[in-house]
């Protein structure tokens, strides 16, 4: 890698030999098979990319993917295996409380699962009788991904059966209409076709035929003492729960010539459960399971002809014949068409990412509209909210779901659909009661918590990170009218932080935010974790206020440096007294602390990485060259933990380490990637960047998991890959007042035969558009940078000219500048 | 008895069921037996034979006494030979065929049986398919003056066509072969001109197009309507119109391009065919109407394109039920089908129909023996017209199947020939019905297996063992609920429609045509037996149901194509609460 080392590669490569003081960068991954080949990568470079990174791990298991609509109540969520979830209710009721989502509860029991089933062995394999995890049926795993020729998102799972042929799903959601939600909870239709995508000319059968079990949703997340393999929340078949209450049943159908039928599944109403259309030669036959009564199998086939298909409606909730007759008399294409004129519109503020890299791509294509899937107006108050997740997190953590906004929707100039989904927490502030003693004794005026009804678990935390979403949309969307709504409360959740931290009537540290519930075990701790967040949003609202110019912007400045000193001051001394670690070079280094007060968690190690002393760089509150930062990320890398991992199996509670620089807990608090942002440590940051796109989330559907192999139909992990891809490539935040642009911009994202493009991205001074393309003989790097700034724009404007051998000259706006340095671009620019 | 030998001039008339002797009969084929294609006049081209006196020139005339004469198969003993039954000389507006005489020969092999001098040497030939072999094998057998006692083959892959006649469409005096392909374009007609082989195949030349849509015809058949030499098209459709397709002139391409009416109300024919029976040297219509009556409507001599069916009908005879060879279910040769009773001994015992259809008041035993089958079914599985017996033994190998051919008995248990082989495994199907679901004339059987799945396992041609040896069809699901199922073609056009018996209580019919289903009007929860059959000898099944008390009901069918047709019923007689089932 340093073979040609030139001041401009090591100024680019100085995080990586900064940052690796401690660990030996050789060793610094703890997963096998990190070392990339130096002759591998873009432009020769040994870079990761994200086709790299997809090798880097074994498939994720048991994903899950929604598809839906803006805004709807209900989501379809389709398995890795092709099997559709229809959950109208709450999965995973995190308590029996009335108050969760009450809207729902006339929907309990109405769930559906139709589940795909081929052909095993002549005939088709029973519901198995007893309890099994998922994955241990199929490995968990299946082939899938995006339909990209159409806006719509419409899934696809393919069967490659060794009879002969290709079998694939397709599955997009439809609302009656086509236009954007008005009744929350109103009719909403999964489209299905199976295909013979595929089918070998010499050597295929007549026909395939595959059934659909009909069942109530039997795939039921296992919350249980994990063991190795399982992922803490894993998926399991609980046949048990399979039958349906009421019985199914078809019309009587006589078709001896084969025609094309429309058969409708009723249920024991008489609505409409689903209509499966079959074109000439096929066969279809609803059947009840002899040893599972209330479970069905719809056994389907069809001429196993290259483009034979049919088409299955499949309602979230039974529907009357006549919805249902109209929904299918639109037919696939007509259905699909009121999609694409759905799906299509951009806003005119959003960002357009090309890069030339598919995946990351796609990526962000498909992820912006999964944010707006997963997430409902309710029907009470008519208010958006973004859920934490579908088919398990259908609720809402604040503090983790923040990030969708201020780490992702907005960093993508989605400002709209932030304002919509975040409005809700308004009309709650200074409602709720805090979740700590301490905090009975001031006032609880300005707090941010989420609404009742969709709060699973109060943390603290989420006052912060509901106060960092709003302050941050403010930043970057320079919306006034969001001002005008949200300055006050802005200012009140402030006055807020500061009421807490100037308390001392506790056990804690004085000048930080007491102990109270920080995450879902309840437990009352003044944990770094409350500290970050609370501390975070009030250090972006003090931003806000100064770029306002606001009365009380210094005075909450000063609480603010009053609160990173005091964290600074009890980080070090809690370091001092800490349990210390060898690190490779043989110094004693300290395994911070958690928390500063409050008893220990059930989920130390979790706690230590995910939700610890790192995301202090992130929160402002310590530079990553600090030392205990340093050494600290380096306790994940190369510490103890290591020594006892196993990167095929453990868990999400297990002791975490750094896996190809993600966490191995959850991967979504990676904060590791922040120290290396700020640190410029490339290597790590681009290992960061691409693990997450390829081993956090899934390369195949996108979506993300809570931990690997588990908790999917979530977008945890968008918001770091948002960040990071964004960062690396604009960046006005590493210095105040300067954009840095191609900072550590992926080799992979330069090239002669694609103009990469970050439009409209928005920045702290307005959105900025930059284009990049390199000449064919790989001298010069084209450059098209525009800023349209809402302010007298950055004092500074960095160019970070890539690694590339060759590289001599880079033309900003046609202006040529030598490429063997950072150059500076002139003011304003 | 009149002289066979030399036979010079015929016209061929063989009668079957209606739907049996094919497309004759527009209306529905009262049973899913065995279609036997259309055996049609052979039509001596004129202009070869210009230099005969008018009265040895006309078609039918077997027995070269210029006089159309009628071949039927032989329903008795003399079962699968030809009768012939010679024009006597009678005048216009007397029966020309009083008497027959039996021509040698076992022909029930042949789904296709045809008259035509394809030697042209002024006899007319046997020209017959066998379904069976090479996929539909085409037979010459020359008239040596003596009979047809030897064949050639002409060509073997003739099952793609559902109707073969002869005509010189051609104008060369030699009997062209125009063939029905009924699954192009709604019926293709094809025209394969005779070569002028005359010991060989002669229908090797290149076929050519003669039009499309033609299946609208369930009568075909050529015929100098139109006095000009060549061979028009004499059609009835499925509505019972008459309609003359006559020839354009054109010798080498389509000759069928324009037609007019020749009268409504036809579908009182349950055969229908052309013969000179005026012997006038013109194509006279003859019928055979539900009664079994034959029926002559003489040409009245136009040559103009309008109807030359104008003249007063007069009788042929009746009797011709006689001719039952091909009235598959008609066991006693009535033309009817009849009521078969299975006694719970195991005995089982016919029941001729009456002339108004029932009551069945009379009886002949039909064997014992009979109680160790579960399943009962009555179809012409071997081919021969006549309804035979499928026995499932449920104690066998899990469900063995027997057939029982039918001996051509009218008058005692016809079932006494050996039975064989129909396979086993059946117990694992909880209905079976014999019906032609697949259009070629032979009863498939459709099962209904535990799922309740209905399952076609098509007759694949074998007339002597295990038919069913082609792959099952799937054909419907959903029908667990069904008490009875029963395959009649109650909406007239010419497929089986399926008549469903729920345990509900309700009764449904549904159209093979996909129509929507159509709910037969009643309570129909006391009734324990049903069974489907043309009783009334309308050419439409009528439905024969049994009350708890043991009666029989006859509903008969009003005509209704597209809502219940069984509106009405009436006594078919009391007291059969012991069958334990019941056939038509």
């Amino acid at each position: 890698m340093a073979a040609h080392l030139t001041r401009r590669t090591a100024l680019t490569l100085g995080g990586a030999l900064a940052g690796g003081l401690i660990a030996h960068p050789g060793v610094a991954a703890a997963a096998p098979g990190s070392v990339t080949p130096a002759a591998a990568g873009p432009h020769g470079s040994g870079e990761p990319t994200a086709e790299l990174a997809r090798t880097w791990w074994t498939p994720q298991r048991q994903v899950w993917t929604p598809i839906g609509w803006k805004g709807h109540l209900f989501r379809f969520d389709v398995f890795y295996n092709g099997t559709m979830v229809c959950q109208p209710a709450i999965a995973l009721p995190p308590s029996g409380a009335a108050t969760l989502k009450p809207y729902l509860a006339q929907y309990r029991g109405l769930d559906f699962q139709v589940t795909p089933v081929m052909p095993q062995g002549g005939g088709f394999p029973p519901l198995p009788e007893q309890p099994f995890y998922l994955h241990r049926s199929d490995f968990g795993v299946g082939i899938q991904g995006w339909r990209e020729d159409v806006e719509t998102p419409m899934l696809w799972t393919e069967w490659r059966r060794q009879e002969g042929l290709v079998l694939r799903q397709y599955t997009f959601a439809h609302v009656p209409g086509g236009q954007p939600i008005d009744e929350p909870g109103g009719p909403i239709y999964a489209w299905q076709r199976y295909a013979v995508e595929w089918a070998d000319a010499h050597d295929r059968p007549e026909t395939f035929q595959f059934a659909l079990r009909l069942s109530r949703v039997y795939l039921q997340h296992f919350i249980g003492p994990p063991e190795q393999q399982e992922a803490f929340v894993t998926i399991q078949a609980t046949p048990s729960a399979a039958p349906l209450a009421g019985s199914l049943r078809t019309d009587r159908i006589w078709n001896p010539d084969g025609r094309p039928l429309t058969v409708r599944v009723y249920d024991e109403t008489g609505a409409v459960r689903l209509v499966v259309g079959t074109p000439a030669g096929a066969t279809i036959a609803l059947v009840e399971a002899e040893e599972q009564p209330g479970v069905y199998d719809l056994r389907l086939s069809m001429p196993a002809a290259e483009g034979t298909h049919l088409d299955v409606l499949l309602p979230m909730l039974a529907q009357p014949v006549a919805e249902a007759d109209a929904e299918w008399a639109l037919g696939w294409d007509g259905a699909l068409a009121e999609c694409e004129t759905f799906w299509s519109p951009r806003p005119e503020t959003a960002s357009v990412i090309s890069t030339g890299e598919h995946q990351v791509d796609q990526f962000f294509r498909r992820s912006v509209q999964l944010a707006e899937i997963i997430a409902e107006k309710s029907p009470d108050t008519g208010q958006y909210t973004f859920l934490t997740g579908s088919f398990g997190y259908d609720l809402l953590w604040s503090t983790p779901t923040s990030m969708i906004s201020h780490l992702f929707l907005d960093l993508l100039g989605r400002h709209e659909v932030v304002d919509r989904h975040t409005d809700l927490f308004r009309a709650v502030q200074g409602v709720r009661q805090p979740p700590g003693a301490a905090y009975r004794n001031f006032s609880a005026d300005g707090f941010f918590a989420t609404p009742l009804s969709l709060q699973s678990f109060d943390w603290l935390g989420d006052h912060g990170a509901i106060l960092e979403g709003a302050a941050q949309h403010a930043l970057l969307s320079h919306d006034d009218a969001f001002l005008e709504r949200w300055l006050d409360p802005i200012v009140a959740a402030c006055d807020f932080i500061k009421r807490a931290c100037e308390y001392t009537g506790h056990d804690g540290v004085p000048g930080l935010m007491p102990a109270a519930a920080s995450n879902d075990t309840g437990v009352e701790q003044q944990s770094i974790w409350i500290q970050v967040w609370n501390y975070k949003g009030l250090a972006s609202s003090v931003r806000l206020l100064r770029r306002l110019g606001h009365p009380r912007a210094d005075e909450f400045g000063a609480v603010a440096d009053r609160f990173r000193a005091a964290f600074g001051d009890a980080l070090r001394a809690a370091a001092a007294d800490a349990p210390t670690w060898t690190g490779p070079d043989g110094a004693e280094h300290p395994i911070l602390p958690t928390k500063f007060a409050g008893p220990a968690s059930p989920w130390p190690f979790l706690e230590a990485f995910d939700t610890g002393a790192l995301t202090a760089v992130w929160a402002g509150l310590l530079p990553a060259d600090d030392p205990l930062m340093r050494s600290y990320v380096d306790y994940f890398r190369v510490g103890p933990n290591t020594r006892v991992f196993d990167p095929h199996h453990h868990t999400a509670l297990d002791r975490v380490v750094l896996d190809h620089e993600q966490s191995s807990g959850e991967p979504c608090y990676s904060w590791n990637l922040f120290h290396s942002w700020q640190l410029g440590d490339r290597d790590r940051f681009l290992e960061g960047m691409y693990g997450l796109l390829s081993g956090a989330v899934s390369p195949d559907t996108f979506i993300s998991g809570e931990h690997r192999n588990a908790m999917y139909g979530t977008l945890f992990v968008q918001p770091l890959i948002t960040w990071a891809a964004r960062q690396a490539v604009v960046d006005d935040t590493l210095v105040d007042d300067e954009i840095q642009l191609l900072r550590l911009c992926p080799l992979a994202w330069i090239s002669a035969e694609h103009e990469t493009t970050f439009e409209r991205m928005p920045t702290l001074h307005g959105p900025v558009t930059l284009r990049l393309r390199l000449s064919a003989d790989g001298q010069s790097l084209s450059v098209s940078y525009d800023g349209d700034w809402v302010d007298r724009g950055p004092g500074r404007t960095l160019l970070h000219p890539p690694a590339l051998p060759g590289l001599k000259w880079v033309l900003v706006n046609r202006q040529r500048y030598a490429a063997g340095d950072v150059i500076v671009l002139k003011p304003g620019r | 008895m009149r002289r066979l030998i030399p036979l010079t001039l015929v016209a061929a008339l063989v009668a079957g069921l209606g739907a049996a002797a094919v497309p004759s009969s527009a209306a529905p084929r009262p049973k899913p037996h065995r279609v036997v294609d259309l055996d049609v006049a052979w039509k001596p081209p004129l202009r070869a034979q210009s230099s005969r006196a008018l009265a040895a020139a006309v078609p039918g005339d077997v027995t070269g006494d210029g006089l159309a004469d009628a071949v039927v198969r032989d329903p008795g003993p003399d079962s699968g030979s030809l009768r012939v039954y010679a024009h006597d000389g009678s005048a216009a507006g007397a029966n020309p065929w009083p008497s027959f005489t039996v021509a040698a020969g076992d022909w029930d092999f042949a789904d296709v049986l045809q008259l035509a001098d394809v030697t042209g040497d002024g006899r007319p030939d046997v020209v017959a398919r066998d379904p069976d072999a090479g996929n539909g094998t085409l037979w010459i057998y020359p008239n040596d003056g003596s009979g047809w006692p030897t064949r050639y083959a002409a060509g073997t892959n003739w099952n793609g066509y559902d109707q073969i006649v002869f005509g010189d469409v051609t104008g060369d005096g030699r009997p062209d072969l125009l063939a029905r392909e009924p699954g192009a374009a709604s019926g293709t007609l094809w025209i394969h001109p005779h070569s002028g082989v005359t010991s060989g195949n002669p229908w090797t030349r290149p076929r050519y197009w003669a039009g499309t849509g033609w299946n609208l015809a369930t009568v075909l058949t050529p015929a100098d309507i139109t006095g000009d030499g060549n061979a028009d098209l004499l059609v009835r459709d499925g509505g019972g119109a008459l309609w003359v397709y006559p020839h354009n002139g054109n010798l080498r391409a389509n000759p069928y391009t324009s037609r007019h009416g020749a009268g409504t109300g036809w579908n009182l024919a349950s055969l229908l065919t052309t013969a000179d029976a005026t012997g006038d040297g013109r194509p006279d219509v003859v019928i055979r109407d539900a009664a079994n009556a034959l029926w002559v409507y003489p040409h009245n001599g136009t040559t103009a394109l309008t109807n030359p069916y104008t003249v007063a009908r007069y009788a042929a005879g009746t009797g011709w039920d006689a001719a039952d060879t091909l009235l598959a279910g008609d066991v006693d040769g009535d033309g009817r089908d009849d009521v078969l009773g299975r006694a719970h001994a195991g005995e089982l015992w016919v029941y001729p129909t009456g002339a108004a259809g029932g009551p069945w008041s009379q009886r002949f035993a039909a064997g014992s023996g009979w109680a160790f089958e579960n399943a009962l079914l009555l179809g012409d599985i071997t081919g021969d017209g006549r309804p035979d017996l499928l026995a499932r033994d449920r104690a066998a190998d899990n469900g063995t199947l027997w057939i029982y051919p039918n001996t051509g008995a009218t008058s005692s248990n016809p079932w006494t020939a050996p039975r064989y082989f129909g396979g086993t495994g059946w117990n694992t199907v909880t209905e079976l019905i014999l019906g032609d679901l697949t259009g070629d004339g032979r009863p498939d059987l459709l099962a209904r297996d535990r799922r309740g799945e209905l399952w076609i396992y098509p007759h694949g041609g074998a007339t002597s063992s295990y038919p069913w040896t082609e792959g099952r069809r799937w054909a419907g699901s959903g029908w667990s609920t069904a008490l009875t199922l029963k395959l009649a073609d109650v909406d007239g056009d010419a497929r089986p429609d399926l008549v469903d018996h729920e345990r509900d209580g309700t009764l449904w019919i549904y159209a093979t045509n996909g129509a929507a289903p159509i709910r037969v009007g009643g309570d129909w929860s006391d009734t324990d037996v049903l069974a489907t059959g043309d009783v009334t000898g309308d050419g439409r099944p009528d439905l024969v149901s049994r009350d708890a008390a043991g009666d029989l009901w006859l509903h008969p069918h009003d005509g209704a194509t597209t809502s219940d047709p069984w509106t009405t019923r009436r006594p078919a007689g009391p007291g059969f609460a012991w069958a334990s089932a019941l056939l038509l």
